[in-house]
């Protein structure tokens, strides 16, 4: 007989969960399903875990297993939703997001979870109306913020979000997707430096995450001393690239007028900036995340 | 409860999928012209789920383009401009105003699906292989591109930048 019931295993790994110590986490899951093997509860967690340590596939089949069991249970529900989003089968995501709710009609999360199936799917209005409506029964709903801060993003794709990112940052400052979504849109506005500061803190909090790890990464490459000839690139997109190659044609061809030989020189700087502009950005991130 | 936000509107024949990257659109209309920018486009168009939407869109832009090339070499009214051409850029400047216009032409098509493209970057979608979109549509404005070219040298007319 275990020293603990279900529950209190459940309370641990809850704690640990919340603190994203999955390893840990796996353990005393471990031991409580030897205890205890058809508890939901601890199944679910388990689940939960694979999904938090990208073992999806495992996460699915416990998941399954559960709502064969049970098939109304709301919490293995949402797992698979989160599942199905994540294996992209928006099709049978978007079938359960809408069983989901006709049973909670007013849960402003799954609108949110919706919305988000919306924009994987490319469906922008959509998307934008299923977040205002689960903002319309729960004003603060995260879910629903975010979905609607990325919606704001992609309508204005200058990083000027709006009312919705002021309120998630208000109503959930702590979160790491409110933090995430606040990096995106200084990139956008072209404040890396800030970018990069902001997620070298939430490295520093979170030490563990790669898709942290990655997102540093991506900003030390953008804010390099190397990567100073490309800010126009980086700042101006592919209008400064066109820019560079007019500006490079034209200026090539009238100096060949004046002098052939600064011509063929300024042919090969503006040749090897080029070049230099593709090869070296990808270069240099594999160096750093070899080091 | 919004009832027409709960009825599906997702099946597996009309998921739109991630647009090619813009920067295989770029280099694609750059070196291939307007003819591949449209094409690209059109592939865009055509995993967007939209291509019925936007073909009399993208007919426009390339009988447009492709009558601006033709009007700035053969129309007396565009003398002023290839006389500019012809002494800044020199012999090369009927094919670098082919992949300007290609490149003009892709801005405008980018204009249509500026969401679509921030969207999918935003949610990190796969595109398709740039090399196995963009290089057929490239080949295909590239050989439209020689054969106008081909015609001009065989019939331009005194002054046409072919002239040169």
């Amino acid at each position: 007989m275990s020293e603990y019931t279900a529950d209190e295993f459940a309370e641990q790994v809850g704690a640990l969960l919340e603190r994203k110590r999955t390893k840990m986490a796996r353990t005393v899951l471990n031991n409580a399903l030897k205890a205890y093997p058809d508890s939901t509860q601890l199944l679910l967690q388990a689940a939960y875990v694979d999904y938090l340590d990208d073992n999806n596939e495992q996460a699915l089949a416990t998941t399954k297993s559960i709502l064969a069991r049970d098939p109304d249970h709301y919490g293995a529900k949402q797992l698979m939703l989160d599942l199905l989003i994540e294996a992209n089968k928006l099709v049978d995501a978007e079938l359960l997001a809408i069983d989901m709710l006709r049973d909670s009609p007013e849960d402003a999360h799954l609108y949110g979870r919706y919305a988000h199936v919306m924009l994987r799917a490319l469906n922008l209005d959509k998307a934008i109306a299923l977040a205002n409506e689960g903002l319309r029964y729960e004003p603060e709903d995260g879910e629903c913020l975010a979905a609607r801060t990325m919606c704001d993003f992609i309508l204005n794709g200058n990083g000027q979000a709006g009312p919705a990112l002021q309120r998630l940052l208000i109503e959930h400052p702590q979160s790491i997707r409110t933090l995430y979504l606040v990096v995106i849109a200084l990139e956008q506005q072209g404040r890396n430096r800030q970018a990069q500061e902001l997620a070298r803190e939430m490295l520093r909090a979170q030490p563990n995450d790669q898709a942290l790890a990655e997102l540093v990464q991506h900003f030390e490459t953008r804010t390099h001393w190397s990567m100073l000839p490309l800010v126009p690139l980086q700042k101006y997109g592919w209008g400064g690239s066109f820019a560079i190659w007019i500006a490079g044609i034209v200026s090539v061809r009238v100096v060949r007028q004046y002098s052939p030989d600064a011509a063929l020189t300024l042919s090969f700087v503006i040749l090897a900036y080029v070049i230099y502009s593709w090869v070296w950005p990808p270069l240099f991130r594999k160096f750093i995340l070899k080091e | 409860m919004r009832d027409d936000l709960l009825q599906p509107s997702l099946s597996d024949d009309s998921l739109a999928k991630a647009p090619p990257t813009i920067q295989t659109m770029f280099l694609t209309s750059f070196f291939g012209g307007p003819v591949a920018a449209v094409l690209i486009a059109a592939v865009a168009s055509y995993r967007l789920k939209r291509f019925a939407r936007d073909l009399p869109v993208l007919l426009i832009f390339l009988t447009l383009s492709l009558s601006a090339i033709v009007w700035v070499n053969i129309s007396p009214d565009a003398l002023a401009i290839r006389t500019w051409i012809t002494t800044n850029v020199g012999s090369s400047g009927f094919t670098i105003l082919y992949r300007l216009v290609g490149l003009a032409c892709l801005a405008a098509v980018y204009l249509m699906h500026a969401k679509a493209h921030r969207n999918s970057q935003l949610l990190g979608l796969k595109p398709p292989n740039g090399w196995l979109v963009g290089l057929p549509c490239l080949i295909v404005g590239f050989i439209v591109m020689l054969l106008t070219l081909s015609y001009y040298v065989a019939n331009a007319p005194k002054s046409s930048l072919l002239d040169t």
